[in-house]
């Protein structure tokens, strides 16, 4: 008696869950396919992989497979795709000059490596799409074969000199003014201790990753993850002048960026405050406040090290 | 009902195993807090890294990064011209590595183990003048360099204090 009671109101439950379920695929997200502009230049055999791991959501060429298709999934779906086509379309970046798309393509493949795209629940649910060992060695080798190293002319030598001539007679800084999300200019970051060198061969720069007494006072105690508020960090970037002999030195200056750890104050972008000012003149980037998603969606495959990609030295002994 | 219940349990043993799977996939090794490998320990009686880093450079051929560290007055001279004095306070450290690839980024590389430190200073023996100086250590852990000529080391010593600053606006 009881056995077969419980067996009808299975049923129901069942049956109510079934009526749902197809009464949700009468909202289909809206998803088409608008025409392909310019696809980025790389050969076929990077295409490949892209086409085949990244392009459902990064390109105008999406192919969902039919589980892709069933409320609620195809919600998820449907976002994902809107989100990653924003960010990144290689259907549309084949105009970009050629060293934009490869800095696009450094970007992807850290990605890639850290673990943070194709996405986990893509991945999971797409295991044919995976980007294999083999493929990741492809991408690789690709984008060391096109790094060129240009060698510094004398019109890069010259900015340099000039540069170096404005700044070092006059060492008086100019009015500097915040970043779009308000951060002002830290004015004391030449105080603070060097934490790291990086020779960025992808873009051909050189940093120097600099920390405030907090934070170097962290790298001594170990407490860097996460950091403690007010630990602040200073990326300067120079370019690379190279004699052509496998020579190189710091260039001509490009940009300073900043990140400031506030857990709740910044708590909105993920526990830091971000900015970066551009060249001697140190000129606020980006138009608006929202620049900082540039920056965290670079930063989030180093979201386990509190997003702080630069492995300190112990500067303290 | 028995049978039910085994199912479910299978059901969610399975499920709880799905997604593990599907969390530990996207784990990585992961990076040191601190660059330890790039540390310097020997025979320093100063720690130049707690210096200004003044300029950085790179040995493309045998791969090797240094940054040039300077305490204030070092700093100063290396903002000002070609025929400037060193002043008489000035310590300069140029700190070699061997490069290693950024465990963190592809496209990056980060000092490794330490090649070098050479300083340039003032030294003064009682009843003379004060004089520059330049040692050169070397290895993991650093040891003076024992087979230095006097011509190299003052051709080393030239170059480093030669170095310009790099902007830093
Ligand atoms: C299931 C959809 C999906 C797939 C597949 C996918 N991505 Fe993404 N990707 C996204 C979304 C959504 C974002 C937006 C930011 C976020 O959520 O992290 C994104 C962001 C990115 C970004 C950051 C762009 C920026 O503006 O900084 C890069 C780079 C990236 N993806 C690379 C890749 C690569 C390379 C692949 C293939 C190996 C890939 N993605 C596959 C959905 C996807
Ligand atoms: C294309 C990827 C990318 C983007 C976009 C990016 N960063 Fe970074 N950032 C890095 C990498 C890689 C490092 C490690 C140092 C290096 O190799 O140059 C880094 C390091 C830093 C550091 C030093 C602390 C650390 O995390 O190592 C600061 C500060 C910083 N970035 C600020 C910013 C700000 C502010 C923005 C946005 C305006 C930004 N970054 C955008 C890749 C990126």
């Amino acid at each position: 008696m009881k056995t077969s009671k419980r067996r009808r109101s299975a049923w129901i439950v069942g049956g109510s869950l079934g009526v749902l379920f197809l009464f949700l695929q009468l909202f289909r997200p809206q998803l088409c396919n608008p025409p392909v502009v310019a696809e980025i230049a790389v050969p076929s055999r990077v295409r490949d992989i892209l086409r085949k791991s990244c392009y459902d959501c990064h390109s105008n060429e999406t192919k969902l497979a039919w589980f892709d298709q069933l409320a609620p999934a195809s919600w998820l779906v449907a976002h994902d795709v809107r989100e990653g086509r924003r960010y990144l379309n290689f259907s549309e970046l084949g105009e970009l000059p050629a060293a934009k798309q490869q800095g696009i393509l450094f970007e992807a493949i850290n990605q890639i490596e850290l673990g943070a795209m194709p996405l986990r629940a893509y991945r999971w649910s797409h295991p044919d799409k995976m980007v294999s060992a083999d493929d990741l060695a492809t991408l690789k080798d690709y984008l060391i074969s096109t790094s060129p190293q240009p060698i510094a002319g004398a019109a890069e030598r010259n900015a340099t000199l000039d540069q170096w001539m404005a700044w070092s007679h006059s060492n008086a800084r100019p009015e500097v003014s915040p970043a779009p999300n308000g951060i002002p200019f830290f004015s004391d970051y030449k105080t603070w201790t060097a934490i790291s060198t990086t020779d960025r061969w992808d873009n051909q720069t050189m940093r120097v990753v600099l920390g405030n007494a907090i934070a170097v006072d962290a790298i001594r105690q170990r407490t860097t993850n996460p950091w403690p508020d007010g630990a602040a960090f200073a990326k300067v970037a120079w370019a690379q002048d190279s004699d052509g002999s496998g020579n190189v030195q710091a260039g001509e200056f490009k940009q300073i960026e900043f990140m400031v750890k506030g857990a709740a104050k910044y708590a909105d972008t993920n526990g830091w405050g971000w900015a970066r000012w551009l060249g001697a003149e140190l000129t606020p980037y980006g138009e608006n406040a929202q620049f900082t998603g540039e920056c965290i969606r670079c930063h989030t495959p180093v979201k386990s090290r509190d997003f702080v990609f630069t492995i300190p030295l112990e500067t303290s002994r | 009902m028995k049978t039910f219940s085994r199912l479910t349990t299978t059901q969610s043993l399975i499920f709880t195993l799905l997604v593990l799977v599907g969390c530990s996939s996207g784990s990585r090794r992961e990076s040191p807090a601190t660059n330890q490998a790039a540390a310097l320990v020997g025979d320093l009686l100063e720690n130049p890294l707690e210096w200004n880093a003044i300029t950085t450079q790179i040995d493309r051929h045998r791969s090797y990064m240094s940054t040039l560290y300077g305490n204030d007055p070092a700093l100063e001279h290396a903002m000002s011209t070609d025929d400037a004095k060193i002043p008489v306070d000035a310590k300069f450290a140029l700190v070699t590595w061997r490069q290693q690839a950024d465990p963190n980024w592809f496209g990056a590389k980060i000092p490794g183990k330490v090649k070098s430190v050479e300083m340039v200073y003032w030294s003064q023996q009682p009843g003379a003048e004060a004089e520059l100086t330049y040692l050169q250590l070397d290895g993991s852990p650093l040891r003076p360099a024992t087979d230095l000529t006097p011509s190299q080391a003052d051709q080393r010593q030239r170059y480093i204090t030669s170095l310009k600053a790099a902007v830093l606006p």
